[in-house]
């Protein structure tokens, strides 16, 4: 039972990676603290039950359709944040907040406050021993990695992926070099978004979709970005494996309602003690503070 | 010293005339709108003092409500202690929460702290509808109506009125006290640049739990006092996030770090919600909340200082 809750766990934790990857893009690159960031998951999620209503296409499909879809919500939504951008932190914090009141009660208006699945269109799932894996979340897993593979080659070893870095670490100075760092800003909060709505649409396979969600997704994707060192995309990486697992476990042993409160004690124990994250030796804390009162 | 006896005379005013509406409304339905208008501007006026004196930012205040409005109750339906006690020790249930998450949490820088909050009232929500046995689960708790003052249950709602005003002049009164006191200059100091303030030899943390503390007060007591008023309270009402959104939003389009500014936000966004709600309520669930955020987002797009902090600015500039 317990290799069953972890290997569950490990495929959580991959689509969650997603989730945490493309928030840790947009609070590096362009420094917005993105309190809607859950929402834009749940849009996801309810992007890919749509696109399944109108024509059956199952999530491991209709991501490819989820990713363009959340990259123009995320370009709109940076239209209206970005005039918070330099300006005081509490109206960030709060537009955020702001336009995740008006996501989640416009889902609510149009989609009710139904739980909503998708019918699995696999009957079987896959037998190794005696654990069980389903073939959907498997796939969604099998995507999510596959995404972030090409995400960390994308940041790595393309032009635009060094220039998205570049603004991350200084923004003068990349704007000093040519970079357009407005475009990337834009650019690093619509790819944010994507990754977001994609999770969104993969979680699918495993969790029920309904309006207020993004509470949830918000949080669980802060945790991750923390736990794994601000900024540090590859502890996001290692983090998010660590909650997905954390999740499963506790969802067995101690009751599905503490899922959450475990690794939310977890979280503030780890800012109270580590703000610095889990795996990272480089303090983004002192230094976010620098950047947000200069 | 007289723009101070000023400033007394016109709260003493707003106060009478407050009462006096409360007096003719003559109806509990107006009663009702009014209770629950003060209510929100006395937790919008207290949320104010952390978030907008001491510019750390709460979105996980109904932590406090939500303690104050169980320790009265539980006190009362188990213990059978009169909430005239119930109530203040709410509050100081509370005050002792935020000591306790204070001391840990109030270091946090901005956007960290206010996470750390969310996280605390989650796990309150889930702690409340986990110990059944103690607060009645998901159900709830229901206060059997049987009017009498050691109940503090009345017939009349405007003795409730009275109670929530009485609340909302304390609030402004110690808000008012704060602000010309050396705790107020220091916390002015500290919201305008931290590590000047702290360089100058002012113990921010210190302040800062100070207005964490009198904040986490006031939201238990008020929590409290409303759970006496509707006579039921449940997780899901008293531990939900969106509760303290909404009750920043109210300071924000008000304008936050002013005494008056989370008045005006409740005085002109609670009515707006009710009449919202009674219109829309049935076919368009969700559809006040949608409006509050998107009033929100305006507020802080083209007046960032909130309605009362714009007025303030024209009238200083007209003067000028």
């Amino acid at each position: 039972m317990l290799l069953q809750l972890i290997i569950s766990g490990i495929l959580l934790g991959g689509v969650y990676a997603l989730t945490s990857m493309g928030l840790s893009l947009v609070f590096g690159v362009s420094k917005i603290i993105n309190f809607a960031h859950g929402d834009f998951v749940v849009i996801g999620m309810y992007s890919a039950l749509s696109i399944y209503y109108v024509t059956g296409l199952g999530p491991y499909i209709s991501w490819i359709l989820v990713i363009p879809i959340s990259f123009a919500i995320g370009w709109l939504a940076f239209q209206l944040i970005k005039k918070t951008i330099g300006g005081e932190e509490i109206n960030q914090i709060f537009i955020t907040i702001g336009l995740s009141m008006v996501i989640q009660n416009l889902l609510l208006m149009t989609f009710k406050s139904d739980y909503r699945t998708m019918k699995s269109s696999f009957s079987s799932s896959l037998e190794i021993g005696n654990i069980y894996i389903s073939y959907e979340s498997l796939l969604a897993f099998l995507i999510a990695v596959a995404v972030t593979i090409a995400f960390l080659w994308f940041l790595n070893r393309t032009d635009l992926g060094r220039a998205m870095r570049a603004v991350s670490q200084d923004k003068d100075a990349a704007s000093l070099m040519g970079v357009k760092v407005e475009l990337i800003n834009v650019l690093a909060f619509g790819l944010g978004i994507a990754m977001a709505g994609l999770a969104g649409g993969l979680l699918l396979t495993m969790y029920a979709a309904y309006p207020t969600a993004g509470g949830v997704y918000n949080l669980l994707a802060w945790v991750i970005v923390v736990l794994g060192g601000l900024g540090q995309v590859e502890g996001a990486l290692a983090a998010a494996f660590l909650i997905g697992i954390c999740e499963t476990l506790t969802g067995f042993y101690i009751g599905p309602d503490f899922r959450q409160v475990v690794y939310y004690l977890f979280f503030i124990a780890i800012l109270i003690i580590r703000p610095q994250g889990l795996f990272s030796g480089i303090r983004m804390h002192k230094k976010v503070k620098h950047e947000t009162t200069a | 010293m007289k723009l101070l006896h000023n400033q007394l005379f016109r709260w003493a005013i707003f106060f009478i005339v407050l009462l006096g509406a409360g007096f003719f409304a003559d109806n509990n339905y107006y009663l009702d709108i009014l209770i629950t208008i003060v209510f929100y501007a006395c937790m919008a006026s207290a949320w104010n003092i952390v978030g907008g004196y001491a510019g750390q930012v709460s979105v996980g205040h109904v932590a406090f409500l939500g303690l104050g409005a169980y320790t009265s109750t539980i006190l009362f339906l188990k213990l059978g202690v009169s909430p005239i006690i119930g109530i203040p020790l709410g509050g100081v249930v509370a005050m002792a929460l935020a000591l306790g998450i204070g001391f840990l949490t109030i270091r946090l820088h901005g956007p960290f702290f206010t996470l750390s909050t969310i996280a605390i009232a989650e796990i309150l929500l889930v702690l409340a509808i986990r110990f059944h046995g103690l607060t009645g689960g998901s159900e709830g708790l229901n206060i059997p109506y049987e009017p009498s003052v050691y109940n503090v249950v009345f017939k009349s709602y405007f003795v409730y009125y009275t109670l929530f005003v009485a609340l909302m002049a304390a609030i402004v009164a110690v808000i008012s006290y704060i602000n010309t006191s050396r705790t107020g200059y220091y916390l002015r100091a500290i919201r305008e640049d931290e590590t000047a303030s702290s360089s100058l030899g002012v113990d921010i943390l210190q302040f800062k739990l100070r207005a964490l503390l009198i904040s986490a007060f006031f939201t238990g007591v008020g929590g409290a006092l409303y759970a006496q008023y509707l006579l039921f309270i449940d997780p899901h009402t008293v531990f939900t996030v969106a509760f303290s959104t909404k009750v920043a939003a109210l300071s924000i389009v008000g304008g936050i770090g002013t005494v008056i500014g989370p008045i005006v936000g409740s005085f002109i966004l609670t009515p707006l919600e009710i009449f919202l709600r009674s219109q829309f309520g049935g076919t368009y669930q969700g559809l006040y909340l949608l409006i509050y955020g998107v009033i929100m987002l305006a507020v802080i797009v083209l007046i960032p200082k909130g309605i009362y902090g714009t007025f303030v600015d024209s009238k200083n500039r007209n003067r000028r």
